[in-house]
């Protein structure tokens, strides 16, 4: 196993990997979005003029093809005077007819934006309409074709409550990913050791639950950063986090067992059977329960929430998020096959004094 | 194989029978705790606060602690020479599959009489008995399969009682979580049987597993 060890010169592929992960994933710039609308209500039949502020937009480059509009599932309203003050400030002005057909008291409209170095892009919900009195009305569309196009460049989509942290996905979840690679790694040879006996498996094995368990806390910490920042706590009651806990909970139950066993044999055979026996029950814990019916998860893919193939990975950022997950992975088995040889080494001079 | 099994259950039965007092001690252990707990709830006047989700709670903390004592003196009762001569009579998995089996049996006890001290003395907000009945016998049984093999491997080590608690708590959790869900629609009278059995299968199928994994893993164990 150790030999097989030296045979390593797919460390190398991790470097470009993760340097490619790591630039693209930091550099590429998030594409145009629309932080916030300044003031965001008007009443039936007035005429209103607000600000709207823009993130990585570019208003001032193209003038003409700056397009304005307020959409709801009933009415489609054109700006009738749009100023740009920069390149991330619009002050648009809009007339809001007094019959328009409106839903409820307060009808919410989608604030869209087009132009052609940015594509289209809106905000949900920006903007509200109320009414004071009780009359439908009819429903408006001004004439305008709403060209539905994506930003020029290579850009990371903007998302709300998400914004910049959104690059966080190329972190946090290879994170995940490699510890519980590295975890079945420690649970294959174990199962190897056990059938075996050959003690090298055992070191291999308890070294990358070892590195498993790092990564696991640097998915942990950077899950925290990111639930900090979206969700408003760094902890929340979540069947994946609990999931994550578990597993570090087994890990280190297992190194202190490790620890309370003198007899190497005996060490090497007693964790290996917990190991095995804690990792199966991990897998059920983490793959099967959170798919039980009436288990609901904040995560993307599950209780309501999209998964990231829907929309959210796309094509910038899918192979930015592969070559991350894979030099993660390679970076912790090439940490294991050092540590696992270093401490081979140690055992060697061990018994030879 | 059959005869095996059913031969060292026999004598485990007996070894419990002529230490009278560690099962005594065990049932003590679940009366006190109970106890405690009732104490501490009328010391704070907040008897009539505990609702179904707090006896709930209470109920499998119990259980779970109940549990994790009663059966870690499983491979620590019997010296290491007496063990050396069950090595060379009979087959390991013959070993295991009696201590399960007989834990089983001894969890189910335990869990009736949890389940009645704790009717006597913090009521019971339990609306359907036949579902809640079901998450305690496979439940319970769940414990003792997941505790047996963990009080093997603990049995290894010096420091026992802590180890047995630190590695058995991470995974008993996903057979807590399935318990949980099947035994709070047993609070609610208009939850029916057949709904609950859906979780029931889980439940029983996480058993079988434990059962499957313990059968392969203990001769690893057993082999010293």
């Amino acid at each position: 196993m150790i030999g097989l060890l030296k045979i390593n010169w797919w460390k190398f592929l991790s470097i470009p990997l993760l340097l490619y992960a790591l630039i693209a994933g930091m550099l590429i710039p998030l594409g145009p979005g629309i932080v916030s609308v300044n003031p965001s209500s008007v009443t039936r039949g007035a005429t209103i003029s607000f600000d709207v502020a823009g993130y990585n937009t570019h208003f001032d480059e193209d003038d003409r093809s700056l397009n304005v509009l307020l959409k709801n599932e009933n009415n489609l309203i054109c700006a009738s005077n749009v100023t740009v003050i920069g390149s991330t400030l619009l002050n648009v002005e809009f007339g809001i007819p007094p019959d328009l057909r409106t839903v409820s008291k307060r009808d919410f409209y989608n604030l869209v934006i087009y132009n052609e170095t940015d594509g289209t892009f809106f905000l949900r919900n920006a903007f509200s309409v109320q009414r004071h009195d009780e009359q439908e009305g009819i429903g408006f569309n001004c004439t305008t074709i709403l060209k539905n196009e994506l930003p020029k460049g290579v850009v990371i989509p903007y998302r709300e409550i998400l914004y910049e942290s959104i690059r966080n996905l190329f972190f946090h979840v290879p994170m995940w990913f490699t510890m519980i690679f590295l975890m079945f790694f420690a649970f294959i040879c174990s199962i190897i050791f056990l059938a075996t006996n050959n003690e090298d498996f055992d070191l291999v094995a308890s070294t990358a639950a070892a590195i498993g368990l790092f990564f696991g806390l640097l998915g942990i910490l950077t899950g925290m950063v990111w639930a900090n920042f979206t969700w408003g706590a760094p902890w929340v009651n979540d069947p994946k986090l609990n999931g994550a806990a578990v597993g570090m909970l087994i890990y280190l139950a297992y190194f202190v067992l490790r620890g309370s066993l003198n007899d190497d044999r005996t060490r090497a055979r007693v964790s290996s059977v917990y190991s095995v026996f804690a990792f199966v029950i991990f897998i059920v814990f983490i793959f099967i329960i959170p798919r039980l019916k009436g288990v609901d998860s904040l995560h993307p893919g599950s209780g309501g929430n999209p998964g990231f193939n829907m929309y959210d990975l796309d094509n910038t950022m899918r192979p930015v998020f592969y070559s991350a997950v894979l030099g993660f992975i390679i970076l912790g088995m090439w940490m294991t096959s050092l540590v696992a040889r270093y401490r081979k080494l140690f055992q060697l001079q061990l018994d030879k004094t | 194989m059959l005869s095996e099994i059913l031969l060292l259950v026999k004598k485990d039965l007996l070894l419990e029978w002529r230490m009278r007092y560690a099962i005594g001690g065990i049932l003590l252990y679940v009366v006190a705790t109970v106890f405690v707990i009732y104490i501490i709830l009328s010391g704070e006047r907040s008897l009539e606060m505990v609702n179904h989700r707090w006896w709930s709670i209470l109920f499998w903390m119990t259980m779970i602690f109940t549990a994790v004592n009663a059966i870690a003196k499983s491979f620590t009762q019997e010296n290491r020479e007496r063990l050396l001569y069950y090595y060379t009579l009979v087959r390991p998995q013959s070993v295991i599959l009696s201590k399960m089996l007989y834990n089983m049996l001894l969890m189910l006890l335990l869990a009736l009489i949890a389940l009645a001290i704790f009717s006597v003395m913090l009521g019971n907000p339990v609306k359907n008995f036949a579902i809640f009945l079901s998450a305690v016998t496979l439940g319970g049984m769940g414990f003792s399969f997941v505790l047996t093999l963990v009080s093997s491997i603990a049995s290894k080590a010096d420091n026992n009682a802590t180890l047995m608690a630190i590695l058995s708590l991470p995974v008993l959790l996903p057979l807590i979580l399935i318990i949980q869900k099947l035994a709070s629609s047993a609070f609610f009278i208009d939850s029916s049987f057949s709904n609950a059995l859906n979780d029931m299968a889980v439940l029983a199928a996480f058993n079988l597993l434990l059962v499957a994994l313990s059968y392969i893993l203990f001769p690893y164990l057993w082999r010293d």
